[in-house]
C-alpha cells in the first residue's frame, strides 16, 4: 500500500515557482514541436524544463511511489503491464511511448502530476541518476546484453548498476533477474532484493563473471564463479509452465501478448506489483488485458494477410522474435529493415542471431536495408526474396498470418501506414 | 586442409572478451563462400577459459573495450595459434582485435599492452572518438574493389616495415589519420583492419582474399549477390553524407 506520509502529501503539492515556470516552458515547448509536426514533443519539452530547472524531475517524483524498469529488452511491456497492475491502487504516470531518458520521465510525470504512483522505464546507461533523483520504492533489472553495435557497452552498464544499486535509498527494493549472472551481480549491493527466475534471453553475455573476468561454471542449477563466490540467487517468483509462482501462491500467465518472453515481462511486473501489495491475481487481471504495447504485437489486415508486428532491436529481441516465428511454421515471414537511427545505420545485430532456426522457410526482406537482411537469410538457409516497399512485400505473401521482424525506423514507418 | 586435418576449419577466438560487433557473422561468411566453391568447412567460437585449437582462419576482434587485455593474454596463451600461423593459417583481426594483433596496443585508459606481435603495428589511444564510414581505395595488388565498413575507436596505429597497409582511404580515419590515409595492415596471411563487425558480408571479395590466403590460390569469383547490392547503396550513402559536409547524424 501507499505509504502514508506519501499519501497526506500527494494532494495540491505546490512545485517551487522556478520548477512551475520551467514545466509551463517545457509544455509550450511540447506543444509547439507538435504542432510543427517533429513528433509528439516529450523529449524537447522536457530538456527545455530540465534546462531552466535541474531539480524539475526529484521535485514532480517527491510525492509519488515511484517504480522504475530497466533491462536491455522488455522494459517497455513490462512497464505497461506494471503500470496496469498499480492502477488498482490509483492513478500511474507512466512514460508510454517510451521516452525513457530523464526529459521523458519529466513529461510523463507532469503530465500527471496528481498521481500518486508512477512506472517508469529507463534508459540502462541512465538508471543512476534517475534513480537518485526520483527516490524509487523498487527497481527492476530484467536483463542485459549487448545492444547497438557502435559504443554502447553492457559491460559498463553492469557496473553502472552496481553502482546504483549500492546508493539505493533504505526503502527501495530490488526486483532483479537471477538467471542473468550480469543483473545478479549488479543488484547484489542492494539493501532488499526480490530475485525472480526471469530466464536469459541472451547467453553469449553471460559467460564471464563481471566482478572477476572469469570464466563462469555453468550446470543445471545455474552458475558459479569459482574466484569470487557469485552464485545464482535462489529465486522467489518463477514461471513453470505457464503459471506464476509467487510467495503467497500462483496464477495462470494468461496474458494476450505473443512468446514466453512477454510471459517473462508479466512475471517480472508481478514480482514489482507485490512489491507495492497488489496481490498477483489481482495484478495479472489488469495485465490480461493489454493487447498491444505501442503498436508491438497489434494485428493488421492487409488484403487477407494478417499482419503482426514484433520491434527487434539487438541480438537478444532478434533471438527471442526468430523463436516466436520458428514455432508458427505456417505464417509468412517478413523482415522489415529501413536505414534511419541507429538500428537503420547498423544493422549488424543480425549477424548474431539465430537465424538458421528458420531454415528452409521462405521469407521476403524489405526496406532500404533489405540486402543486408537478405544476404544474412539467405547464409541461414531460407529462401528470400527482396521487395522495396514494406506493403508490397506483404501482398507479397500468401494469405493468411504474416509475422514482421521489423527494425525501429520500419516499425513506425508500418505502424503507420498499416493504421491509415 | 593445411593446419588441420578435416574441413576448412574457422574460428571465432574469444568474442566474450570484447565487445561484440557481430563479428561472428565474418566466420559464417567465410564458411559460406567457401561452401559455394564446394569446399567442406567449419565453424567455431571459442570462448575464454579454453585454448585456441589447431584452424584454418582466425577471426577475432570487437569494439574496444576494458577487457583487451585479456584478449591478449588468452591469444598469447594457445600456442596453436603461432603454430598454425607457421603453418599456413591465416588470421583476421577487426577493430581491437586488429591492435591486439600487434607488437603494442592501449586499453581504454590509455595504458600500454603488449600485443602478440603477429602484425608490425603499434597502437596508442588518441583522444578523440573516430566513428563514422568507412570507403576504401580499391587495392588492385590484392584484388580488393572500394570496400564499405564503419570504424569505432580510439587507436591511432602506426604501421612499421614489415606490414602493408590493407588499402588506402577515400573516406574515414583509418590507422592514424595521417595523408596517404590507409586503412589495417597486411602480412603474409595476417590481416588486420578497423573495418568492424560482419565486414565481410558486405565485403565478399575480402572474404575471398581470406580464403584464398589459406587455400594459397586466387579462388575463381562467385555471382554478386545481396552483400555487393548493400555495398553499392552504402558507398552511394557515405558519398552523399560526404559531400554534404559530414553533418552530425551519420550513415
Amino acid at each position: 500500500m501507499l505509504k502514508e506520509s506519501r499519501q497526506t502529501a500527494i494532494a495540491h503539492r505546490a512545485l517551487p515557482l522556478r520548477a512551475g515556470f520551467a514545466l509551463a516552458a517545457g509544455r509550450v515547448a511540447k506543444d509547439l514541436s507538435r504542432r510543427l509536426g517533429k513528433g509528439s514533443g516529450g523529449v524537447i519539452g522536457g530538456n527545455v524544463a530540465l534546462r531552466l530547472d535541474p531539480r524539475v524531475l526529484e521535485l514532480l517524483a517527491s510525492h509519488r511511489e515511484t517504480a522504475l524498469v530497466s533491462a536491455t529488452n522488455g522494459k517497455s511491456t513490462t512497464t505497461q503491464f506494471l503500470a496496469a497492475a498499480l492502477e488498482v491502487l490509483g492513478p500511474v504516470a507512466h512514460n508510454r511511448g517510451g521516452s525513457n531518458m530523464a526529459n521523458g520521465l519529466v513529461t510523463a510525470l507532469d503530465a500527471a502530476r496528481d498521481a500518486p504512483l508512477a512506472a517508469l522505464e529507463v534508459d540502462e546507461a541512465y538508471l543512476g541518476p534517475i534513480s537518485a533523483a526520483v527516490a524509487p520504492r523498487s527497481i527492476t533489472l530484467m536483463n542485459l546484453s549487448r545492444e547497438f553495435t557502435r559504443g554502447v557497452s553492457f559491460k559498463r552498464e553492469a557496473g553502472h548498476w552496481r553502482d546504483t544499486a549500492a546508493h539505493l535509498p533504505p526503502d527501495c527494493t530490488i526486483v532483479a533477474n537471477a538467471d542473468d549472472p550480469l543483473v545478479a551481480w549488479a543488484a547484489q549491493p542492494a539493501p532488499t532484493v526480490v530475485w525472480v527466475e526471469g530466464g536469459l534471453l541472451w547467453e553469449e553475455d553471460a559467460r564471464l563473471c563481471r566482478g572477476c573476468l572469469e570464466p563462469l561454471a555453468w550446470d543445471r542449477a545455474g552458475y558459479r564463479c569459482d574466484v569470487c563466490g557469485l552464485t545464482r540467487p535462489e529465486p522467489v517468483w518463477r514461471l513453470v509452465d505457464g503459471e506464476i509462482h509467487g510467495p503467497s501462491g500462483s496464477v495462470p500467465a494468461d496474458i494476450r501478448l505473443p512468446g514466453r518472453a512477454n510471459r517473462v515481462n508479466a512475471l517480472f511486473a508481478l514480482a514489482t506489483a507485490g512489491v507495492f501489495g497488489v496481490d498477483p491475481a489481482t495484478a495479472m487481471a489488469a495485465i490480461a488485458r493489454i493487447g498491444d504495447v505501442d503498436g508491438r504485437y497489434r494485428q493488421y489486415d492487409v488484403d487477407g494477410r494478417i499482419v503482426q508486428l514484433h520491434m527487434v532491436k539487438n541480438s537478444a529481441s532478434w533471438g527471442e522474435t526468430i523463436e516466436l516465428f520458428a514455432c508458427d511454421a505456417g505464417a509468412g515471414l517478413l523482415f522489415a529493415v529501413d536505414g534511419f537511427g541507429l538500428t537503420g545505420r547498423d544493422t549488424a545485430t543480425i549477424w548474431d542471431a539465430p537465424v538458421e532456426r528458420l531454415a528452409g522457410r521462405r521469407a521476403t526482406a524489405s526496406g532500404v536495408r533489405r540486402d543486408d537482411i537478405a544476404l544474412r537469410l539467405e547464409i541461414a538457409g531460407i529462401q528470400v526474396t527482396t521487395v522495396e516497399d514494406h506493403l508490397d512485400a506483404i501482398r507479397s505473401c500468401p494469405p493468411g498470418p504474416v509475422h514482421a521482424a521489423c527494425n525501429y525506423s520500419a516499425f513506425n514507418v508500418l505502424k503507420k501506414r498499416l493504421a491509415s | 586442409m593445411i593446419a588441420c586435418a578435416g574441413p576448412l576449419l574457422i574460428v571465432s577466438a574469444y568474442p566474450d572478451l570484447t565487445l561484440p560487433q557481430a563479428d561472428d557473422g565474418n566466420a559464417l561468411v567465410l564458411a559460406h563462400r567457401a561452401r559455394a566453391r564446394d569446399i567442406d568447412t567449419e565453424t567455431r567460437a571459442v570462448h575464454c577459459g579454453e585454448h585456441l585449437p589447431p584452424a584454418d582462419i582466425y577471426v577475432t576482434g570487437g569494439l574496444e573495450d576494458e577487457d583487451q587485455g585479456e584478449l591478449a593474454r588468452w591469444l598469447a596463451s594457445s600456442p596453436a595459434l603461432r603454430d598454425a600461423i607457421a603453418a599456413g593459417a591465416a588470421v583476421l583481426g577487426l577493430n581491437s582485435g586488429y591492435q591486439v594483433l600487434g607488437e603494442r596496443f592501449a586499453l581504454t585508459d590509455g595504458s600500454l599492452r603488449e600485443g602478440i606481435g603477429v602484425l608490425d603495428v603499434r597502437t596508442r589511444r588518441g583522444e578523440a572518438w573516430i566513428d563514422g564510414p568507412v570507403i576504401t581505395r580499391p587495392n588492385a595488388d590484392l584484388g580488393l574493389p572500394p570496400l564499405s565498413g564503419y570504424e569505432s575507436h580510439f587507436g591511432i596505429t602506426e604501421l612499421g616495415p614489415d606490414v602493408a597497409p590493407l588499402a588506402l582511404l577515400e573516406e574515414g580515419h583509418g590507422n592514424d589519420g595521417t595523408e596517404p590515409r590507409s586503412d589495417g595492415a597486411l602480412a603474409g596471411r595476417v590481416v588486420g583492419t578497423y573495418l568492424h563487425g560482419p565486414v565481410l558480408a558486405r565485403n565478399p571479395e575480402l572474404a575471398d582474399l581470406m580464403l584464398g590466403l589459406v587455400l594459397g590460390r586466387t579462388l575463381e569469383p562467385l555471382p554478386p549477390s545481396f552483400g555487393e547490392a548493400s555495398r553499392r547503396r552504402r558507398i552511394d550513402e557515405a558519398r552523399r553524407w560526404v559531400a554534404s559536409g559530414r553533418p552530425k547524424v551519420k550513415l
